[in-house]
């Protein structure tokens, strides 16, 4: 069922949850949930440490909240903690020398991966993809990404974050996160035409 | 002239986030360019396939509300709500003497004291005695309206009869009148010579002195008369003497013209 939005604006929420109102501020962790943990979701590929990024990012968020100057700047700020975290998390990731996105190649993946990579398709190039395939291959694409520009390109791609709001979420220049950007997307797209995905390859299942 | 805008500057064109001066160089640059325009609509393509990459599917419930302080509170508080709206409701009834009953006349509702309503037969004789009411009103209007009515009748009759009386008076007054004017007739009747002939004697005197007013008046005039004639008489000779001399001179001026 549909979920008619009927809260209120994040700016009062904000107001209100800093000066205590719990229910203000679960409604602006409800309002934020999806966001960030799709944010997470796409960096890691893995819902466990989605989540693992999302808590932590929402209790920071609860006792943090006084510290934010400017309301107008709350949502940088949600996603400088979120990325914050989801470097933490890589780094521990590293760590236990298991990478997290690539957990999605597991024994069963891995075969469903390989019959849609390039082995298969440079043999028919032609062949249309379908839907969930091409999610697949997407979620890959992403993955393969170094992890600066990954973030980078699912916050502008996916978050509708502009610009200026990538630059300070992240502490980095805006032509900092334009050039990445720039090769992002260039590394995408060679991999898109490596794996022989293009607009005319690409079946939408109804 | 060749500008080349960088690839920072090429990123923030395809997202649409530049200054307007910028985007018209860059577009008049691709424009000359057409690899750099193809390599651009490239970087748009990817984007766009990348833009099917949808959200998740959210898990039903969100493990991360934050606890409430005071959510023992917030659980009671609708139960604490009911119970102090039934208490206003409970007070509000005390106060008003609100009262609820059911028995066998059925279920009675009532502010104050609960009273049962009115047999049939109690209305019946409320009906009745309305009637009686309205009938005696009616009565008593009727009578009074004949009443009225004789009344006006005998007040008629009566003034008919005071026709007759006036009738009568008027009668006598003329003949009071016509007895009056018959004694006054005769009273004039008795000294009208002398009377008339004092009017003429009294004529006649007046009549005398005016003639003789009359006849000096007229010799007045006479007098006046003579007087304007002599006047006149002289100054009709002086005229002629002064006319004479005239003539003379003029004779005398004829007859000598060399002493002129």
């Amino acid at each position: 069922m549909k979920e008619i939005n009927f809260m209120p604006q994040t700016d009062f929420l904000i107001s209100a949850a800093r000066d205590g109102d719990s229910i203000a501020l679960n409604q602006l962790v409800k309002q934020w949930y999806k966001r960030i943990y799709n944010f997470a979701f796409k960096y890691f590929g893995d819902h466990d440490q989605a989540m693992e990024v999302c808590q932590k990012t929402f209790i920071s968020m609860n006792k943090n909240l006084g510290s934010l100057k400017e309301d107008a700047r709350f949502k940088s700020w949600l996603y400088r903690i979120a990325a914050n975290y989801c470097h933490e998390e890589a780094r521990r990731q590293k760590s236990k020398w298991i990478f997290p996105f690539m957990k999605i190649e597991s024994k069963n993946d891995k075969s469903f991966i390989d019959s849609t990579q390039t082995t298969n398709r440079a043999d028919d190039p032609e062949k249309e993809l379908g839907n969930s395939e091409l999610k697949v291959l997407l979620k890959k694409a992403l993955g393969q990404l170094p992890e600066e520009q990954r973030m980078v390109v699912i916050m502008k791609e996916y978050e509708g974050l502009k610009i200026r709001e990538i630059a300070e979420a992240m502490d980095i220049s805006e032509n900092t996160v334009k050039s990445r950007l720039y090769y992002a997307l260039g590394s995408l797209k060679k991999l898109l035409e490596q794996w022989n995905i293009n607009k005319e390859t690409i079946h939408y299942e109804l | 002239m060749s500008y080349k805008p960088t690839n920072e500057e090429l990123m923030a064109y395809l997202y649409d986030e530049i200054e307007p001066d910028l985007k018209v160089q860059i577009e008049a640059y691709l424009k000359e360019n057409p690899k750099a325009k193809e390599e651009l609509e490239a970087l748009e393509s990817t984007r766009l396939i990348f833009s099917d990459l949808e959200d998740e599917v959210l898990p039903n419930n969100i493990p991360l509300l934050i606890p409430q302080g005071n959510s023992e509170w917030l659980y009671w508080r609708k139960y604490v709500a009911i119970a102090a709206t039934l208490l206003l409701l409970i007070t509000f009834g005390w106060l008003s003497g609100f009262n609820v009953q059911s028995n066998e006349n059925g279920f009675q509702v009532a502010f104050g004291e609960i009273k049962n309503g009115l047999t049939e037969q109690q209305v019946a004789d409320l009906i009745n005695q309305d009637r009686q009411l309205m009938f005696d009103y009616m009565s008593n209007r009727l009578k009074s309206v004949e009443d009225s009515l004789g009344y006006e009748m005998q007040t008629l009759q009566a003034n008919y009869n005071s026709q007759e009386v006036v009738r009568n008076i008027f009668n006598q007054e003329k003949e009071a009148l016509l007895q009056q004017m018959t004694n006054l007739n005769d009273k004039l009747t008795g000294n009208y010579r002398d009377v008339l002939k004092e009017i003429v004697v009294s004529f006649s005197n007046n009549w005398d002195n005016q003639r003789i007013e009359d006849l000096r008046n007229i010799q007045a005039a006479f007098s006046n008369l003579e007087d304007a004639t002599i006047t006149r008489q002289f100054n009709m000779e002086d005229a002629l003497n002064i006319l004479s001399e005239k003539v003379d001179i003029i004779a005398a001026n004829t007859r000598n013209p060399n002493n002129k």
